[in-house]
């Protein structure tokens, strides 16, 4: 036992590197060279969902746009009149993915969509690139990691934070605070704080309302398709396009928005890609059963004793981003250990990751965020929405992903569609 | 409502003793169910966890017929406010749904089904099932099978059952799909199919060829999920008969299917169909086929499984080999790894390396040999794939080989090697990088250089001393960008010998990066630059430039001197040098300089090297917001071009003012400054992330109804339309001077008392030729409104009663203005040379004050800003942001015996000096706010406050639950609801109050109580609730807001909205006690009267005689606000 509690920086460095299940350089020079020929010189994509996101996804560079699709005829006319004469509009993803010439899907549609569409990607021979939340519920978020690697597909998560930009309260990428964690520097375990303090704000405007009057549903509006396998509920324009967030049948408040931009880089600095916390549970205002709200606190608890805090209030002035027996690291990178940057250098880099989508797919390796680690960060997501819905301690059981003996709370992991749609 | 106190054991002891003693009727909770029903409803959204398991415990001890009532509030979305209600709901779904509330859970599900059994609207029903999909179990089962006939809520009561999963609702579902048709079949299909029911196979497998696209779909995938061996030939076909999309689908299924099968025995059966699917399934775009039966395969064959991987690896198919290579990580050990080191040798040179690099991964000891030969080997690619793999595994035992790669590799080589050297344990990396560097061919030494820099491996520093000897550019500059990392203090005249002799641009950008790092390690600040500046003073022509730039990385009065003269310098590289030098510089200091020269430089492209330096170091500064804007307002000015233009625009983001939004908001309609200040606008208004409010008001908000206009990013359009949803308009300025005309302006056609005598004709007259003066004499120069010393008064176009206002002015020597206010003179404006005691007073007072508190005038020529509030007859100001008048009251200066005009306009004096003004707002004060500080009337009429605004001095009882903050005391039920009365006691008064209320609250008046026992009985209970809440339909009318409770009932109807601060006044005076709501009078009985035949709810109420009694505020559990307490007693 008392092995197990002590982890010492040899050992978390081993299990660091064993844990990182892709390590491979392929240095720029050789990118294409031969035998390694991409299967096609220039890859091909469709956007599902062109509102608001879908639009910049229209733009990312790498792979010529062949589609785009989406339930609002209004959305779809405006992305078709910004693309190219080739570029043919949908309405039913489904006739996007039986195109045999279309290598790579944007899913840039609300979180309740994001799994049956990814799987049904995968299952069609489609790579993804799926925007964040990653999905709506635990148990889908298994069922797209196991569609993605049964199918061999390459998958990337649309948030950056991981491997690239600068990190929101911080003047540099995650980069050098992984490496701090990485090798020891603050000890072990961690606790890390995402508040407004350490430079992560919570956007609680994306509150749903309550007591909406239903509207008509506008002509362009296919809205039974907008829903999918969402409950059916009177239509009333705040619960689409975009302030769909505060609505928990469709997302989760400014947890779904911001979570995973915030949480994916805390669970890489903190080594967590593959598995999830042991408990969780939240401080916070009863919840609206259909209006997402804010909420106080949301702890975190891995079972090597890491936490995350949530602070949506920002209670703790002074928090540091990441306080460890050792050290404590501050927004702005700053620290309390003396001599910081001569003794970081001293150490080993963080392992390089694969951060070219296109290059990826070209090559046929796991992006650095992809749907195994952005599963395990959305799972952080998931989990502080239903322990703010649920108001009580809950257990995780990170390997089986359901609470342990609470048959009740695991209802939220696993979620009924609406037919016929399932995953 | 009074009853529910009994729920409160202090209270319950209390008023148990009081009955006990009086021998009153009341021995129990005398509610009727509605009422409880409703008080606890009106405490809902709960705040906290804790307090909403209680609240939904008091909704549990009322038993079924109590939810039974909660359920029954739900009314259809769009026809009345039933928020509470499902607040409640959820509280009773989400805390029974624990494993240790079974008894809890049972008693809301029956009672959830009850309410389904009711006569009410289907979307509420459809609400009910979904609290069943969280809370039912077997009780929930049959009665939901009755629900799948219906067209709406098949789906939802299908969910409910797909939820409690047991084998009970498993059979009803299959059951209701005998019969369903539509979409009810389609629906329970796709329940029956993730619930894996194999009696409905048959019926499905009729159903797989169905013409009807929906049903046949989803049949397929419930076949393919069931596994039922009879559905094979359905799925083995699909491909034959159906759609492009179902023909992309078949292959899924039919795997799922296999799956399936191997899962209930047999594996046979599914591993053949893997193996048919990765030979079928060739071509490119079908390999993900390929992969998926592969998985399936590694699923159910587990190690036996390898060979099939290992062919794998013969396919020319990346993605197959990739997920073969993937699968590989379920078969450890070595033997595996063996065959997949024998595999290496047969296949293309392309799987080779994608093996190798699973090898690494793997990290498995027993394949270092294999892929250190590799290392060495032909390929090229192969080479590349072991240098990771290689290190992976051997750690720092591999450093010499991958060391070796330096001696002899190519470019890609060595830059694959120094990576993975980077992520190696670093004490052997540096060591024998130290060592074998000065044997190394450059590229390899310029790699070395690059680790022991990242290591900073200061003990190494002399190896790298050493190269920048070397004749080899390349790395004789690596090794000058090293000593960047490595060098000390003391190396400094070391590294600017360096510098001076340095000669290509690379070569001297790396010896400053390495000088200025040198330097800043000096430990006194003020010398850091002291070596710099020796060196260039015995420098000559260009070579000064190299040692001018490094002076803006590290600042210094001294150099600061030294570059601002250079500036100057005739050689133009010198002087170019310089102002970019300038441009960068660390601190504040360097702002004139860098305004001046942006005022002498008028070529754009030289000035766009100048500002971006001048806003930066504004933005870095600490200075207040105001000083900022007039140093940008400066740079705007002299900015050429559009570039310099956005230059300075940019800056503004950081200047959090209204002034600051104007300006730029202008820019708003400049065709090319249009998206930049409309980026810049919203940076302004809304709030830093995690930091101070934003800006509110109407001006604001109607800038920012612009800039969602003006920008494209649809993220930052939601931002900004979010923030102006919820801005509180209420607080808002608007502008009364728009920078481009006398728009809302008029002459002064003679003081209040001439207008007075005045016929409108000849007022009409009045103002046309005060008007045409006016136009003469005030003018608007670049945004400023500007007079000319020789006409007349400018006055608003209307008039103003209470009133907040700014406003900017500045004078010349031996000027003078002031401030009319309500058409009056004045708030003084003069220069204080003349007048020592400064500008601010109400000069025109004789009793009150006339002189301002203290001097606080800025120079003349520079700008005041003058904040006046006016609230009745009283005028606060602050000059430049110090109070200098302190609620004085304003007297009339036209006639001396009259108070001052109710309303009037606003005038800014002409008293024959130039004047200049600008940033004039306005907020116009609502009565309510108003009449939220005592008011001089209230004053004079003998009305003292109670509640001093920030603590509970005068207060007694139940402090916890009532905290006093910002102005008013809030109840907090979550920290306790009791009472709250004044210390002393009042027996005739009048008694003013505003208090807000929150949804359904519920609170009360006790006037002449005595601080025990409940005040409704042993004193009088005047009803403070929200009784428009729908919980509060069935109400009695006394107990209606501002009841006497149990008495006297009110006239209902005259609250204020949920969310708007209410006013009361309360008058009791002997028997009589009068209320009044918001200016209506709502109570006015005589009390005698009113309980002569005993009073309405049958109850004694004892309390009715009492003659005095303290006032106080009794808690029910809600949260409400109170503020502006006053009192008059009457005597």
């Amino acid at each position: 036992m008392e092995n197990k509690k002590t982890i010492t920086r040899r050992n978390f460095i081993k299990h660091s590197l064993t844990a990182t299940a892709v390590f491979s350089i392929v240095p720029r020079h050789v990118l294409g060279g031969a035998g390694f020929t991409a299967p096609s010189d220039r890859l091909t994509k469709a956007v599902i969902g062109v509102g608001g996101m879908g639009r910049v996804h229209l733009k990312y560079p790498g792979a010529k746009l062949l589609a785009v699709c989406d339930v609002d005829e209004k959305h779809l006319k405006r992305a078709l009149d910004e693309s190219g004469p080739d570029v043919k509009g949908y309405k039913d993803f489904r006739h996007v993915l039986e195109r045999s010439d279309i290598d790579i899907v944007h899913i840039v549609t609300p979180p309740h969509w994001h799994a049956l569409m990814a799987i049904a990607a995968a299952q069609a021979g489609k790579d993804i690139w799926c925007e964040k939340p990653m999905t709506r519920t635990i148990y889908e978020g298994q069922k797209v990691v196991e569609a993605v690697k049964k199918n061999g597909r390459i998958f990337r998560l649309n948030t950056w934070f991981r491997f690239r930009d600068r990190f929101y309260g911080f003047v540099t990428t995650v980069e050098p605070i992984k490496k701090t964690v990485l090798n020891g520097m603050l000890g072990w375990p961690l606790t890390v704080t995402v508040s407004g303090v350490t430079g992560f704000d919570w956007k609680f405007f994306w509150s749903g309302k309550t007591n909406l009057e239903p509207q008509p549903v506008p002509p362009e509006l296919d809205y039974n398709l907008w829903l999918g396998p969402a409950p059916l509920k009177p239509y009333h324009p705040h619960r689409v396009h975009s302030s769909f967030r505060g609505y928990w049948d469709y997302d989760g408040g400014g947890l779904g928005d911001m979570g995973m931009h915030y949480l994916d880089p805390v669970q890489y600095i903190l080594d967590k890609d593959s598995t999830s916390p042991v408990e969780v549970e939240a401080d916070c205002p009863q919840q609206h059963p259909d209006a997402c709200g804010a909420w106080r606190r949301v702890e975190l608890k891995y079972k090597d004793g890491c936490k995350i805090i949530l602070d949506g209030e920002n209670r703790d002035e002074n928090a540091p981003f990441i306080e460890g027996p050792k050290g404590k690291l501050y927004k702005n990178m700053k620290l309390d250990i003396p001599n910081f940057k001569q003794k970081l250098a001293a150490f080993p880099d963080p392992e390089p990751q694969v951060t070219d989508f296109i290059e990826a797919v070209k090559k046929r390796q796991r992006f650095a965020l992809n749907e195994e680690n952005g599963h395990r960060s959305c799972n952080i997501v998931n989990l502080s929405k239903i322990a703010v819905r649920l108001g009580r301690l809950l257990h995780f059981d990170p390997d089986t992903q359901e609470f342990i003996g609470d048959e009740e709370a695991n209802r939220l992991v696993r979620q009924p569609m609406r037919a016929p749609w399932h995953v | 409502m009074k009853d529910k106190k009994l729920f409160s054991p202090a209270l319950f002891i209390g008023l148990f003793c009081f009955l006990f003693n009086s021998m009153l009727l009341i021995a129990q909770d005398v509610r009727t169910l509605k009422t409880k029903v409703a008080d606890t409803l009106a405490k809902f959204p709960a705040q906290s966890s804790e307090e909403r398991d209680r609240l939904a415990g008091e909704l549990v001890r009322l038993g079924p017929e109590g939810i039974l009532e909660v359920c029954k509030m739900l009314v259809p979305p769009g026809t009345g406010d039933d928020t509470n209600v499902r607040f409640a709901m959820n509280a009773l779904s989400m805390t029974v749904h624990r494993s240790d509330a079974e008894e809890e859970r049972k008693m809301v599900a029956n009672t959830v089904i009850r309410a389904l059994n009711t006569d009410i609207d289907d979307e509420v029903k459809a609400f009910l099932i979904r609290q069943l999909q969280l809370v039912g179990k077997d009780e929930s089962v049959k009665p939901l099978s009755g629900l799948l006939e219906d067209d709406r809520l098949c789906e939802p009561a299908t969910q409910a059952l797909s939820a409690i999963r047991t084998d009970d609702a498993k059979k009803v579902l299959i059951k209701a799909f005998g019969s369903a048709r539509g979409e009810n079949r389609i629906t329970l299909i796709r329940a029956l199919g993730e619930l894996r029911c194999r009696s409905a196979v048959n019926k499905l497998i009729e159903y797989a060829g169905s013409e009807n696209e929906k049903l046949r779909r989803v049949s397929l995938y419930a076949l393919a999920n069931i596994g039922h061996p009879l559905a094979e030939r359905v799925l083995s076909t699909i491909t034959m008969t159906t759609s492009s999309y179902d023909r992309t689908m078949a292959p899924t299924l039919y795997l799922l299917f296999a799956r399936r099968l191997a899962e209930s025995g047999d594996a046979t059966k599914c591993v053949k169909i893997c193996r048919d699917l990765i030979k079928a399934y060739t071509s490119p775009h079908e390999s993900h086929i390929a992969c998926a039966a592969l998985s399936t395969l590694v699923e159910v064959l587990g190690e036996n499984s390898l060979g099939d991987l290992l062919t794998a690896m013969d396919s020319s198919r990346e993605d197959l080999q990739a997920t073969a290579l993937e699968l590989a990580d379920k078969i450890p050990g070595e033997s595996a790894t063996a065959k997949w080191i024998e595999k290496m040798g047969t296949v293309s040179p392309a799987a080779r390396a994608r093996i190798i690099g699973m090898l690494g991964r793997r990290g498995d000891k027993s394949a270092l040999n294999a892929l250190l030969e590799s290392l060495k080997g032909e390929d090229k690619n192969n080479r590349f794939a072991a240098i990771p793999a290689v290190a992976h595994i051997g750690k720092e035992i591999v450093v010499p080989e991958l060391l070796n790669i330096m001696k002899a590799g190519d470019v890609d080589e060595i830059e694959a090697v120094q990576t993975v050297l980077l992520i190696l344990p670093s004490d052997p990396v540096v060591n024998a990088s130290a060592g074998i560097l000065p044997v190394l061919p450059p590229i390899g030494r310029k790699a070395l250089l690059e680790i022991l820099a990242a290591r900073r491996a200061k003990r190494h520093v002399d190896v790298v001393w050493k190269q920048t000897e070397s004749k080899n550019d390349t790395v004789r500059i690596a090794a000058i960008k090293a000593l960047e990392s490595l060098a000390e203090a003391k190396d400094l005249s070391r590294l600017i010998a360096l510098l001076q002799k340095a000669e290509t641009g690379g070569e001297v950008t790396a010896a400053q990066n390495s000088v200025v790092a040198s330097a800043l390690l000096i430990s006194e600040p003020e010398r850091h630059s002291d070596l710099i500046l020796d060196a260039l003073s015995k420098t000559k022509g260009k070579k000064r430039i190299s040692l001018i730039e490094p002076l803006a990385r590290i600042g210094g009065e001294k150099a600061l001197e030294i570059v601002v003269s250079e500036t100057e310098n005739k050689d133009l590289g010198i002087r170019m040098a310089a102002i970019h030098t300038l441009a960068d510089w660390p601190d504040f200091k360097a702002t004139p300089y860098l305004l001046k020269l942006s005022k002498k430089i008028t070529d754009p492209v030289m000035q766009s090297t100048i500002l971006p330096g001048y806003t930066r170091l504004i933005e870095k500064s600490e200075i207040p917001f105001d000083d900022r804007y007039d140093l940008l307002i400066e740079a705007m000015s002299v900015a050429r071009g559009k570039e310099n233009k956005e230059i300075v625009l940019n800056g503004f983001s950081h200047v959090k003012t209204l002034r600051a939004l104007k300006f730029v908001a202008a820019y708003m309609d400049h065709e090319d400054l249009k998206g930049v200040s409309a980026l810049v606008a919203k940076e302004i208004a809304l709030p830093a992330r995690g930091r101070d409010e934003g800006l509110i008001g109407t001006e604001v908000a109607e800038i920012l109804k612009q800039v969602i206009a003006c920008i494209e990013d649809e993220y930052e359009r939601e931002r900004v339309q979010n923030y102006l949803n919820t801005m509180d308009f209420g607080k808002g300025f608007v502008t009364l001077f728009n920078g481009k005309d006398l728009k809302g302006w008029k002459g002064l056609a003679g003081d209040p008392v001439s207008r007075s005598k005045m016929t409108q004709e000849e007022l009409t007259e009045a103002q046309t030729r005060a008007d045409e003066d006016v136009r003469k004499h005030w003018k608007v120069v670049d945004g400023i409104l500007t007079f000319d010393g020789q006409g007349h008064s400018l006055c608003t176009a209307r008039d103003y009663r209470d009133f907040e206002m700014l406003v900017d002015w500045k004078i010349q020597k031996q000027g003078d203005s002031g401030i009319y206010l309500r058409g009056s003179p004045q708030v003084q404006i003069w220069d204080p040379a003349q007048w020592p005691e400064g500008s601010g007073g109400l000069y025109n007072n004789q009793k009150n004050p006339s002189k301002p508190l203290q001097k606080v005038d800025h120079p003349i020529g520079e700008w005041n800003t003058f904040r006046i509030k006016m609230i009745g007859e009283r005028v606060t100001v602050y000059l430049n942001d110090v109070l200098v008048v302190d609620n004085v009251v304003m007297e009339n200066y036209w006639e001396r015996e009259k108070p001052i005009y109710p309303f009037g306009q606003i005038e800014l004096q002409a008293h024959s000096t130039s004047l200049y003004f600008r940033n004039i707002y306005i907020r116009e004060i609502s009565p309510e706010e108003a009449a939220a500080v005592l008011t001089g009337e209230e004053i004079s009429e003998g009305f003292v406050s109670l509640f001093n605004g920030y603590d509970l001095t005068g207060w007694t009882g139940d402090t916890k639950g009532y905290v006093a903050e910002a102005g008013k005391i809030v109840v907090y039920p979550e920290r306790g609801s009791g009472n709250l009365y004044t210390a002393e006691e009042f027996g005739n008064f009048i008694f003013r109050f505003e208090f807000k209320l929150s949804p359904g609250a519920n609170n009360g008046l006790g006037i002449r109580a005595p601080l025990e026992g409940d005040a409704a009985y042993v004193g009088m209970e005047l009803q403070i609730l929200d009784n428009t809440a729908l919980i509060y339909k069935d109400l009695k009318p006394y107990q209606y807001h501002g009841s006497i409770y149990g008495v006297v009932p009110a006239k209902r109807g005259y609250l204020k909205p949920v969310g708007e601060w209410n006013s009361e006044e309360v008058i009791a005076n002997g028997r009589q006690i009068t209320v009044k709501l918001n200016g209506v009078t709502i109570v006015d009985a005589d009390i005698d009267e009113a309980s002569a035949s005993g009073t309405i709810d049958g109850n004694e109420h004892p309390g009715l005689k009492r003659e005095k009694g303290h006032i106080g505020f009794l808690g029910h559990g809600s949260h409400v606000e109170f503020r502006n307490i006053r009192i008059k007693e009457l005597r």
